[in-house]
């Protein structure tokens, strides 16, 4: 039902901007260059030095997606969306299969390899950055920082904050997720809507894309195997998911109207750095085990344009992994539409191979088995497939 | 209100010395761990008290010889058909499962799945390197971890695992990358390699 309000929402705001009410736009409140004067209230001194030092380690960490052509294209993108706060902005990319993405008071902006995964299009990551480049030019990171002072009279809130959340270590990641569910509140939020749609569409992107990002997410967790905890982190600070989705949506068709370029021919470059690290990125989500949502994210990269035999492949993971009556036969099919293709998802071939063994068909599965070493012959596992080559278990 | 349930009966168990606080010293000689017998050759490894390791099911241990940040050897001795590896404190954190009928890659999968979970989403787990591998007349697999969080230092692991009577002994051993895992790994290598169930 929510789905069926959404679309109508942005089908409406598309269609007929005419009736949308049209919002003020919103200026940053801060210049490019900017950082906190030596004489400026110790809070924001405080808490520009403490993000300085967690970048520090950031730049150093070991989870960084450090992938070059990924890490270039969202680079670029982040520099065109921030134009004159560009050099001002420090991106970096970690590896977390979660949604999510965060930017601190100094200009550091992390996103989630997770988040990449499940855009369908350039704009929807250039509505997140834009959004998280409003939170930062409209210091809300600070303004929050203050509110919770005024609330809570904590020594350090932060790391209250982190030991309540599990977390036992003071990483800028959490300290940022933390940051951001705990200090902004939602006026901010819809704020920061507004003015990363601004920032967006003024180079070229489609400002509906942000709505699209709230429906692709509620679509995910409707079809979720397992479900978001009630009021977690993520969604306590923000909007409800169909308010947010209608905002945007209004908030698009506006901007649309004063659009300053039209959409472009070229392919978009999120699809090429996508394939590039497909296996990467999913296999880091096939570890989240959740069927419905593995179902739903290849669903879109099949409609994206990923090569069918990496999405055929994964199809069978997803099939294979859940395990229930019929599941398997499914993923073979599944695989073997993998096999199939010009150029085969080499894996397709080993996981046929432990299937067609389960279901004891033992010549069967070693054909698979040697064709896998063919294709993958530095097979870390080569010890086990050989084994089943010539003996099995 | 649950989380305040969650405390007193914590604090009740702890009254009642249900719930081990110290750590305890393993061996030397024949230990049991659960339906799991080992053989302990020095008295070196540290049984973790259940205050640590909330997350295992009852009758599954962690020892360490240096301290649980730096070495850790998870001991889970049976899991049954449909049981998971760890114990589930929410209803968002859902294992995986073990089947009677999982081949050594699911093995795999179920380890990497199991540890992704407990470390939480800003921890990589990656195998690697699956390979038969014999406890006397047992047969077993061996596989390499590498743990990858962002604030620890990086982890290296192995894991041997088998199934009998249809359920699965698992023993991994974790250190960190510099000096603890190679340290540690051939005193826990001897503990892993003498593995029986008993009975």
């Amino acid at each position: 039902m929510l789905r069926i309000v959404l679309v109508v929402l942005v089908s409406l705001a598309t269609l007929a901007p005419s009736v949308v009410v049209v919002a003020d736009p919103l200026q940053p409140l801060i210049k490019p260059g900017y950082r906190p004067a030596d004489d400026a209230r110790p809070d924001e001194l405080g808490l520009w030095m403490q993000m300085d030092e967690e970048e520090r380690r950031l730049r150093t960490s070991p989870i960084l997606f450090k992938e070059p052509a990924l890490t270039a294209y969202v680079e670029d993108l982040v520099c065109t969306i921030a134009q004159d706060y560009c050099p001002d902005v420090r991106v970096y990319v970690v590896q977390n299969p979660m949604f999510n993405a965060s930017m601190a008071p100094n200009g550091t902006m992390i996103i989630h390899s997770g988040l990449l995964i499940r855009a369908t299009s350039s704009d929807q990551v250039a509505a997140v950055v834009g959004h998280e480049l409003a939170h930062y030019t409209q210091t809300h990171s600070v303004k929050g920082l203050r509110a919770m002072k005024n609330r809570l009279t904590v020594g350090s809130i932060v790391s209250i904050g982190l030991a309540g959340a599990g977390v036992g270590a003071s990483g800028l990641p959490e300290l940022l997720a933390l940051s951001s569910a705990m200090g902004f509140n939602r006026k901010q939020e819809s704020e920061a809507d507004l003015l990363g749609a601004q920032f967006m569409s003024a180079q070229g992107f489609a400002p509906q894309a942000a709505a699209q990002v709230w429906m692709l997410l509620e679509q995910e967790e409707t079809n979720a195997s397992i479900k978001r905890e009630q009021g977690s982190m993520f969604l306590a600070s923000h909007p409800a998911p169909e308010r947010r989705a209608q905002n945007l949506a209004q908030l698009a068709a506006e901007l649309e109207s004063h659009a300053v370029a039209g959409g472009s021919d070229q392919p978009d470059p999120l699809l090429a750095v996508l394939q590039k690290n497909y296996a990467r990125l999913m296999d880091e989500q096939v570890k989240l085990g959740d069927h419905g949502r593995l179902q739903t994210l290849l669903a879109r990269h099949r409609a994206m344009g990923i090569a069918p035999s990496d999405v055929d492949f994964y199809l069978g993971e997803s099939w294979r992994i859940r395990g229930g009556a019929g599941d398997h036969e499914k993923a073979m099919q599944a695989y073997a539409q993998s096999i199939g293709a010009a150029v085969p998802n080499a894996r397709a071939f080993r996981e046929l191979g432990y299937l067609e063994y389960k279901h004891g068909d033992k010549a069967q599965a070693r054909n698979y088995f040697a064709r896998f070493l063919e294709l993958v012959p530095e097979a870390s596992d080569r010890q086990m497939i050989e084994f089943y080559l010539e003996d099995g278990w | 209100m649950v989380m305040r349930k969650i405390k007193v009966v914590t604090l009740m168990l702890l009254l009642a010395g249900c719930m081990t606080t110290q750590f305890s010293t393993v061996g030397p000689g024949q230990v049991a761990v659960a339906s799991l017998s080992l053989e302990v050759w020095d008295s070196k490894w540290n049984r973790a008290p259940q205050t640590l390791t909330g997350y295992l099911h009852t009758g599954s241990e962690v020892w360490t010889r240096d301290g649980m940040l730096l070495d850790q050897l998870i001991v889970v001795p049976k899991v049954n058909n449909g049981g998971t590896l760890f114990k589930s404190s929410s209803d968002s954190l859902v294992y995986p499962t073990f089947r009677q009928d999982m081949l050594p890659n699911e093995i795999v999968e179920l380890t990497e799945g199991s540890l992704a979970k407990l470390m939480g989403t800003n921890t990589i787990v990656e195998a690697s390197g699956l390979r038969p591998y014999r406890l006397g007349d047992q047969r077993a697999v061996m596989f390499d971890l590498m743990v990858t969080s962002a604030d620890a230092p990086r982890r290296m692991g192995r894991v041997l695992a088998f199934v009998q009577n249809d359920s699965l002994s698992w023993m991994t051993y974790l250190g960190t990358e510099i000096h603890y895992f190679d340290k540690h790994w051939d005193s826990a290598l001897q503990v892993m390699q003498s593995a029986a169930v008993a009975g």
